[in-house]
Order: structure tokens, then C-alpha cells, then sequence
């Protein structure tokens, strides 16, 4: 059963701070596991990026906030995508006397040519025309 | 120890504990950081006390906590770090209380006074009672 303190605490944190968390930790186990695949040991890491190994242990061992050039460092290493925007394209509008109404899909970017695992189309906007004019 | 200063990371460990390890990765070795400290290893030397920290940089708290598997995790007391280790600062008392709730539920265990549950994530009594008095 979880105390009464925690679930008080859980409930008045900010969406930021849950998002921040579950980010930087998939980001952590994501490296790691690259690193586990791959063989990769800090020394070795380190003499590839031209970095002393030291920095690289701040890297990995949380005395370091990545930042994006960090993390675009360690993907241009590891050959592999460690963050992902989602691209966000409206493809398709209707328009008629009264409203318009444009529909939006987002994919991943790198299956972008794969149409069959798009996701559901979702509306993005609406803008209703005034229906009590004239 | 200003309450506005640590809200925010308290917040952090609260989701980081609740989400990231309870509902979705479970209890990773490499979420914790192990104290090396000889006096600290329980007889069997396979149980050490772990410290539950978010990994990036600077982050403020040190909970300690005693990790059996990936699914069974307990957690002590723990503080702000202030000392360049668990045993100074403010966070010596925790460690030292960590150590011997430690030290005394390894002796239960092995003493048969405690069980693991069948799902392997709670403790129970000799007698199935849920209320542990060690």
C-alpha cells in the first residue's frame, strides 16, 4: 500500500517534472544498453569521442546533465538514435461554408516511409463558422 | 534544510521510485549506487546498501535502500547530501540506520523469522502476519 505522504506528493507534481523523469531515465537505460550491445568500456568510449575518460565517467555516472550536443556526440559514436522528435505534418484539409477542420498525423522520423504503422488519425483543429450570421 | 530548495527533487525521487521503477523498469542494478564499504556488506556479502539516486548531475538526495532483486526493493530513511560520502554529512545517520535495518532483516531472513513472498515483491512474518516487528 503506498503512504498516504507519497501519493500527496505524486499528486501536486508537476506533468514537467514526470515527464522530465521518465525521459532522462529512458535516455540513461538507452546508453546503457547501447554501450552492454556494443562492448563499448568508458576508456574506449573516450578515445573515440577525444574526451579524457574522466568526463566520460560524469557522462555516464550522473555527475553531468546531458545536453543535446552530448547526446548528438554519443549518436554520430554509437551509430544509433538515442532521442526522437516526433514530426508533426497536417496533410489534409476540409474546408466547406461553415467550418474547416485540418487533420494531422505524427510518425516517428525514422519510419517515415512506413505508412502501415502510422497511427491513428486524430483532428488538430476545428474552427467553426458562425452559424447564427445572416 | 529549505523545503522549497529539495520540493522539486523529492518530487523527481517520488516519480523516479513510483513510475520508473514500480510500474515500468522494476528495480535495475543500475539504477542505484552501491556503497563499497566493507563494514556495510552483511556475512553472505551478496546484499549491499544501495543508495536510490536519479542519474544526472547534482542531484541533491540520497535514499538508501536494501536491494534484493529487481522486484523487491527496501527503502530507509535518506537526506540531503552534503558530505563526499553516505558515512559523512547529513546523510550519516540514514546510512547508519540503513546498515543496521539491514544487517537485521538478513538475519531474519536467514534465521527463517522473515519470507519472501511467492510473487517475490513483499515480506511476510513467520506467521503470514503482515506486520514486521524486527
Amino acid at each position: 500500500m503506498r503512504s498516504k505522504v507519497l501519493q500527496r506528493i505524486l499528486d501536486k507534481t508537476p506533468t514537467d517534472v514526470e515527464i522530465f523523469v521518465d525521459k532522462y531515465t529512458d535516455l540513461v537505460l538507452r546508453i546503457n544498453q547501447i554501450l552492454r550491445e556494443k562492448g563499448y568500456s568508458q576508456k574506449n568510449l573516450a578515445d573515440k569521442l577525444d574526451k579524457r575518460p574522466s568526463e566520460i565517467h560524469k557522462w555516464l555516472n550522473g555527475d553531468h546533465n546531458f545536453t543535446l550536443r552530448s547526446i548528438a556526440k554519443l549518436e554520430a559514436e554509437f551509430g544509433e538514435i538515442l532521442l526522437e522528435v516526433p514530426s508533426r505534418k497536417p496533410t489534409i484539409e476540409f474546408s466547406s461554408y461553415q467550418s474547416k477542420m485540418t487533420y494531422s498525423f505524427t510518425v516517428p522520423i525514422n519510419v517515415i516511409q512506413k505508412k502501415e504503422i502510422i497511427e491513428d488519425w486524430k483532428r488538430a483543429t476545428t474552427e467553426k463558422g458562425l452559424s447564427n450570421v445572416g | 534544510m529549505s523545503l522549497i530548495r529539495i520540493l522539486n527533487p523529492i518530487e523527481e525521487l517520488a516519480v523516479f521510485i513510483t513510475r520508473k521503477i514500480g510500474d515500468e523498469e522494476g528495480a535495475l542494478e543500475e539504477f542505484f549506487r552501491f556503497e563499497n564499504d566493507a563494514q556495510t556488506l552483511p556475512p553472505t556479502g551478496r546484499h549491499r546498501i544501495g543508495e536510490i539516486t536519479i542519474n544526472y548531475g547534482n542531484f541533491p538526495l540520497r535514499l538508501f535502500c536494501l536491494r534484493l532483486s529487481d522486484s523487491l526493493v527496501v527503502l530507509f530513511n535518506g537526506c540531503e547530501k552534503t558530505g563526499k560520502t553516505a558515512q559523512g554529512g547529513r546523510t550519516s545517520m540514514a546510512f547508519s540506520e540503513a546498515n543496521r535495518f539491514t544487517k537485521r532483516i538478513l538475519q531474519a531472513i536467514q534465521e527463517k523469522e522473515l519470507y519472501i513472498s511467492e510473487d517475490g515483491r513483499t515480506f511476510r512474518n513467520f506467521d503470514d502476519n503482515k506486520e514486521i516487528i524486527l
